[in-house]
């Protein structure tokens, strides 16, 4: 198999250089990292996603990613590149069914850009934090984890696509399909309510037509199946939970349970598919299997059952006196039902495990255009 | 006098009866009985009160067959050959008198009876069998038109044609009883109608004699009363001349307002009463100030805007108006419902020149006495327009004047406060001042003021542009501090102390990023086209004081929110309501922090509550206070009480308040500054309709 392509696009030159080497270094013989413009000489007549996609143009097939960063305002010193901006980039990569990660100095955290990333409307594009000081080391790894877990998936689908079994299903069950890439298909009704609501997720699959470019459609939808397995699987607790919705769940303090003799109880329970190497995952339905086959109540009973001691239980981050059992998508912390707000209309269906405290959502919903 | 009788609710009769003079057995055979009698020619004025006979062809008295079927007459008079009172009673059946060959055929029986002297005279006709067209007519039209052809105002001045005809004895004139009318309702009626042609905005009354015309008019609020503006001499064909009176009622507020009349019922008397009407011989002609009729071209003038004098007398006396159109008196014109009037005036009974009414009995022949009937009554009427603008004028010069004095007073005592105001830099003091002493002496320019302050409030919403690119470059300043934080928490580590200082970043770096957060989420809101929601207000309320509240808390100030955990907003953009909410508790926070000698805790009280139709917003606090003399000035764009220089909050631009205001009043809502409860300063109170 030849190497796949991952184009950088970096305006500052020093930066690029920076970048490009730390990327080097990680992807080593898994993509070659191509810096943009791949050639001097950029049209300079057209729109400037015609210009971006005729210099990429030889390679598009092999394009595994695209990094870019969310400013590009440097480029003006490229002829044909002024005004060039991340979502000029981003549309060419949708155009082409190629992933992109957009990165930045540090993922924001006021509370207007929280909601509207959190909404996750259409944005279907990953999010790389570059770091304050530029923490190069685990940008390049959460790369290669964006670029590995969208192989898996496009590997996948290529291959059902093209073998001609079952191929109608990548088309009309996006669901069944990554249920089948996550090695559960029990999960399949749950996926779906991942893709209902106001998020619009897998919208844009209804406009793929197969028959035109299999190639091209294959692409598209391995993407779409990405976007939505990060931006609305995992990061909203429900099927999935991340350390903090985990330790919350299993009601055992967030600072011990990322100790490794707690986790080490519900190992088996990790999540190992897509995406897996950039955060900890667990199965939700894996953790509650084995309290039950413990006979335990939560995982505080299961951690004490089994002799860890000195542990704490997970108190709701609103007020300590509660217990907490779900996340708070907003402060990214345990929140207990009492204190909480779910059901938020942006949220997906499944995702039961999210919510938003009571004083934060009061205070962001009508900013957030929802009403109480 | 004469009286009409009818049943409603069985319209089966009607009754019309007079106490004139009655008619004899020999006058109801020559004169009522024939058409077109010489009766009229022979003798041109009635026996009693020697009134001028009216008619022409002596046909009037037949009509009476399209009301009924069925006619009797019954007359008592003093039969002079005889020297008896007889009573003479004949019946007239239409549909058997049709069936004659000739006119000459019909038999018509009557009867005569001697009747006692003291029996009073005049005649009755009883209308039976009454057509179906007459029973459907509408109560209200029949009562109005009846009483239109005999009123002629009692408030209006007839003049000499108020005893008509040859003077002999004192002639009470005409007047109608319908059925249902009171003495009581009749009076209430005599009064509204004589207090409304009072209270008019203008007056005119011409008196035409054989070779004189004199007009004279009078203005409300005119100290000398009527003035006489037009004597002259004017040769006419109208035999007798006229005398005319028009009131003018231009609807404008306040016309009758404490004046002991309901404004509704003076305003629909007038539109019952409008229009010029002309009353011929005591009786009101058609179709002179009817609905229907424009004889004075008023509503046509009105309609076409007409900037020219139509009656040559104007032209004459005060030349044609100019054509600018504010200062066009002709755009003034009285409109017909405008007027209530009336021309009196006797026509001829015989002869071509004169006025000579048309054979239909609707108007006068279009002759040159006709013709000098329109001029001189629409020379009124462009006389009351000239007047009435040139009043209007007046006023507005006294208004103006009024308004120049207290604006000048206002500005002086504004002037004389911001001197006092020790929280602006001399530069801002001068700034102000000398703006205000400017518009203090003239009041166009302070209007005018207003308005490029309007602007420049239009123009300063660019700023939003700003904060935009701001916004994007503070995350960016943002992530420089973080990463400095980072690189001291490093050199921390590494033994070197600079816990103090990193606190201090933190703590600041936390409160630059509450600002950002806040200017984000307005700017995100702003493009999102500001979706209207309803929201619980207390985390609103907090939300805003939170960040404050490290400022709040190092000056000891104290901030008390009043408002239930439930107490909802109405549907409105969170930009907006918080916005106005920042804007009045920084200015708050000023006033507190302005305020040198506090001998009581310092507090910001924040009050929300709904009422029924009304979400209210209060902002309470035992600050400086705002002085009477610069209360009217604080909504005024680019005013301040607060330097730059001297407040840790900053002035702003000044903005703030007027911003507010135009805001919170776009959203029909209202911002006032009321009276403080017991130990506080000021109290802005802001209302919010609960539905727009």
């Amino acid at each position: 198999m030849h190497m796949k392509k991952i184009f950088l696009f970096e305006d500052d030159d020093s930066e690029r250089a920076q970048i490009s080497n730390a990327l080097k270094k990680v992807f080593r013989r898994k993509a070659t990292i191509i810096e943009f413009p791949a050639n001097q000489s950029v049209e300079t007549t057209g729109t400037l996603e015609s210009r971006v996609a005729s210099n990429i143009a030889q390679d598009r097939v092999d394009i595994g990613m695209i990094i870019c960063d969310q400013d590009l305002s440097s480029y003006i010193e490229y002829q044909g590149l002024s005004g060039l901006s991340a979502e000029v980039v981003t549309t060419v990569a949708r155009e082409y069914g190629i992933p992109i990660a957009i990165y930045g100095r540090g993922e924001s955290d006021l509370i207007a850009d929280k909601i509207r990333q959190k909404r996750g409307f259409l944005d279907r594009r990953f999010f790389l934090e570059l770091g304050i000081r530029g923490d190069m080391q685990k940008f390049a790894k959460s790369s290669l984890g964006f670029f590995e877990g969208c192989r898996r998936i496009s590997d996948y689908i290529e291959k059902k696509l093209f073998s001609n079994e079952h191929s109608e299903c990548v088309y009309s069950n996006p669901a069944a399909i990554l249920a089948d890439i996550l090695g559960r298909p029990e999960i399949e009704t749950r996926l779906r309510l991942y893709s209902s609501g106001d998020q619009q997720y897998l919208e844009s699959l209804l406009f793929i037509n197969s028959k035109d470019d299999p190639q091209m459609a294959s692409k598209a939808i391995s993407c779409e199946i990405s976007y939505w397995l990060w931006e609305s699987i995992l990061r909203f607790p429900g099927l999935l939970l991340n350390e903090i919705a985990a330790s919350s769940f299993l009601n055992i303090d967030v600072n011990q349970f990322n100790k490794e003799k707690v986790r080490a109880l519900f190992k088996k329970a990790l999540y190992k598919g897509p995406f897996g190497e950039i955060r900890n995952y667990w199965w939700r339905d894996d953790l509650e299997e084995l309290l039950v086959k413990n006979d335990c109540e939560d995982g505080y009973a299961l951690a004490k059952k089994s002799g860890l001691r000195g542990l704490r239980t997970c108190r709701c981050s609103v007020d300590g006196s509660e217990k907490a059992g779900y996340y708070c998508m907003l402060t990214d912390s345990p929140v207990g039902y009492k204190n909480s707000v779910g059901k938020i209309p942006y949220f997906p269906a499944g995702a039961d495990l999210s919510r938003i405290s009571k004083s934060s959502f009061y205070k962001i919903a009508p900013w957030a255009g929802i009403e109480i | 006098m004469c009286k009409v009788e009818y049943d409603l609710s069985n319209p089966e009769e009607v009754i019309i009866t007079d106490d004139g003079n009655g008619m004899t057995e020999e006058e109801f055979i020559r004169k009522w009985m024939r058409i077109a009698s010489d009766a009229k020619s022979k003798s041109q004025y009635s026996l009693k009160y020697q009134r001028t006979v009216t008619g022409e062809k002596g046909i009037g008295r037949f009509a009476v067959r399209f009301l009924g079927e069925e006619l009797s007459l019954s007359t008592i008079a003093f039969d002079n050959k005889r020297k008896i009172k007889t009573r003479l009673e004949a019946y007239f059946d239409w549909k058997e008198i049709d069936k004659a060959k000739e006119l000459d055929d019909a038999l018509i029986e009557y009867d005569v009876y001697e009747v006692d002297d003291d029996t009073p005279v005049g005649t009755t006709l009883y209308i039976g069998l009454l057509r179906s067209d007459f029973k459907n007519l509408d109560e209200k039209k029949i009562r109005s038109s009846i009483l239109k052809i005999v009123s002629p105002l009692e408030g209006l001045d007839s003049g000499r044609f108020n005893s008509l005809g040859k003077r002999t004895k004192i002639d009470p004139g005409f007047s109608v009883q319908l059925p249902l009318d009171d003495d009581e309702e009749a009076k209430k009626e005599e009064l509204l109608s004589k207090f409304i042609l009072e209270n008019f905005a203008g007056k005119v009354t011409i008196n035409l004699t054989n070779e004189t015309l004199i007009i004279r008019a009078s203005v409300a609020g005119w100290k000398n009363g009527d003035i006489e503006l037009v004597r002259k001499k004017y040769n006419n064909h109208i035999r007798g001349g006229l005398i005319a009176d028009i009131r003018y009622f231009p609807r404008r507020a306040g016309t009758f307002k404490n004046k002991g009349v309901n404004g509704n019922l003076a305003w629909d008397w007038v539109k019952f009463n409008c229009g010029v009407a002309v009353v011929d011989h005591g009786l009101r002609i058609r179709p002179f100030g009817y609905d229907d009729d424009d004889w004075l071209h008023q509503d046509k003038d009105s309609a076409s805007n007409r900037r020219k004098w139509r009656s040559d007398l104007m032209v004459e006396e005060f030349g044609q108006p100019e054509s600018l159109a504010s200062t066009n008196p002709m755009l003034y014109l009285p409109q017909k419902r405008q007027v209530v009037g009336a021309v009196f005036l006797e026509s001829s009974v015989s002869g071509s020149t004169g006025l000579v009414p048309s054979a239909d009995r609707e108007g006068y022949l279009e002759n040159e006495a006709y013709n000098e009937l329109y001029q001189i009554v629409r020379t009124g009427l462009e006389l009351l327009a000239l007047l009435d603008k040139k009043n209007q004028e007046r006023l507005l010069a006294i208004e103006a004047e009024i308004a120049a004095k207290e604006s000048q007073e206002n500005f002086k005592a504004a002037i004389e406060r911001i001197e006092s105001i020790q929280t602006l830099t001399p530069e801002d003091k001068s700034r102000i001042i000398t703006e205000y002493n400017r518009l203090s002496k003239n009041l166009e320019e302070a209007k005018d003021y207003t308005r490029k302050a309007a602007f420049n409030l239009e123009a300063m919403s660019l700023l939003g542009v700003l904060a935009g690119f701001m916004t994007h470059e503070s995350k960016r300043i943002l992530r420089l501090i973080d990463g400095a934080i980072v690189s001291i928490e490093k050199f921390t580590k590494k033994g070197v102390n600079y816990r103090n200082e990193l606190s201090e970043l933190k703590e600041s770096r936390d409160e630059f990023k509450r600002h950002l957060d806040y200017v984000t989420a307005f700017t995100d809101n702003l493009n999102s086209g500001m979706p209207e929601v309803t929201f619980f207000v207390k985390p609103q309320i907090e939300e805003v004081t939170e960040k404050f509240q490290h400022f709040a808390n190092t000056r000891n100030i104290q901030v008390n929110i009043v408002s239930d955990d439930d107490c909802k907003s109405p549907k409105i953009s969170i930009a907006i309501y918080s916005g106005v909410l920042m804007n009045l508790y920084t200015n708050a926070l000023k006033a507190i922090v302005a305020r040198k000698q506090h001998t009581e805790q310092r507090v910001i009280e924040i009050r929300a509550w709904n009422e029924k139709k009304w979400h209210i917003m209060e902002i309470v606090d035992n600050g400086v206070g705002i002085a009477t003399e610069i209360k009217d000035r604080i909504w005024d764009p680019l005013f301040t009480t607060t330097s730059n220089a001297y407040n840790p909050l900053g002035s702003g631009m000044g903005l703030g308040l007027s911003l507010v205001k135009k805001l919170v009043e776009s959203l029909h809502g209202k911002v006032q500054m009321i009276d403080p409860p017991s130990g506080y300063q000021t109290c802005f109170r802001v209302q919010y309709p609960q539905n727009k």
